[in-house]
């Protein structure tokens, strides 16, 4: 039944990065683009890919919480830092990569000064066309880091 | 250790393939459904990127494997040639339909920018719109999506459980 799952686990993480590559090639070309129809053909990649994306980071953290208590895992402290990675690289990949994709695709708008957000998106706004690339270092190392977790389980 | 190591690099190569797979395949679904002009030469610049960045990958991928076979000494194992065999399938199967497909739509777009399929370099015209309209219809993505799908599912088997 552990291999099952396990099974389960690296499959939709390799379901997640097929998914996550189109984001990734979206957000990169977003900064070549400015004409409406080609941020529309952008747009509708990233709305057909969305559920994909959702669904399939959503089994990979089910099945692997559920590895954690099959495994006993839990004591280790390799899994929960794997998963704190995960939370933090998902806020930094939300928030800044939403920022940019709102705001050069014209789906959100500037919060104004004071309000909710105003702050991040600011910091946002600072990465500008240098977005892409520092989501996509982000990325890597806290792939290189989960890897080794779960690979090495080191502590 | 050092098997590891190559094991580890094997593993982030296969998933830095399928991150740029990916862009690839969205592109293919993304010419299905855009047709108009500016929509297509954006996807086609983003199947430009992930077929560059996907053939580095599956390098990297392609030899830390066989340094592996090696280093384990499985290749007297079935489960390895059943996987290379898989690998030869799929790769036929998404060169014939996929890279094929591409090619086709990519010449009929901008026949100055792009290479002619073998049997339209001896056209005296150049493609129209309406060569476009049917090279761009004769896109399979559902098809490739199952087939690779599928090849994937046995490849993980293959490699995760070396039943054979």
């Amino acid at each position: 039944m552990y291999d099952v799952i396990l099974f389960l686990h690296v499959a939709s993480v390799v379901g997640y990065f097929l998914v996550h590559g189109a984001f990734a090639s979206v957000t990169f070309a977003l900064n070549r683009e400015s004409q409406p129809e080609r941020l529309q053909a952008l747009e509708n990649i990233l709305d057909s890919t969305g559920p994909w994306s959702l669904g399939s980071v959503l089994v990979t953290v089910v099945s692997g919480i559920v590895l954690m208590v099959m495994g006993n895992w839990w004591r280790d402290a390799w899994p929960w830092l794997s998963l704190l990675i995960l939370i933090v690289i998902g806020g930094v990949m939300v928030i800044f990569g939403g920022i940019f994709l709102g705001l050069r695709l014209g789906t959100e708008e500037m919060p104004a000064k004071g309000e909710r957000w105003y702050r991040t998106v600011q910091w946002g706004l600072r990465l500008g066309s240098r977005t892409p690339l520092f989501l996509t270092a982000t990325g890597l190392a806290a792939l290189v880091l989960i890897l080794w977790l779960m690979m090495f389980k080191p502590f | 250790m050092a098997y590891q190591i190559i094991l580890y690099l094997h593993i982030a190569s296969a998933l830095g393939f399928f991150l740029f797979h990916g862009a690839t395949a969205s592109a293919t679904f993304g010419l299905k459904r855009e047709k108009g002009q500016a929509s297509i030469e954006v996807l086609l610049r983003m199947r430009e990127l992930g077929s560059a960045g996907g053939f580095l990958s599956l390098l990297i991928m392609l030899i830390s494997g066989i340094v592996l076979a090696f280093m384990g000494r499985y290749w007297s194992d079935i489960w390895i040639w059943a996987s290379i065999a898989i690998f030869l399938v799929i790769g036929t199967v998404m060169g014939a339909s996929g890279r094929n497909y591409f090619d086709r739509v990519s010449y009929a777009f901008d026949s100055e920018k792009y290479k002619a399929p073998k049997d339209k370099k001896d056209d005296p015209e150049p493609p129209t719109e309406d060569d476009l309209a049917v090279e761009l219809a004769k896109g399979r993505p559902v098809m490739l999506t199952v087939t690779g799908i599928a090849s994937l599912v046995l490849f993980l088997w293959l490699m995760m459980f070396k039943p054979f």
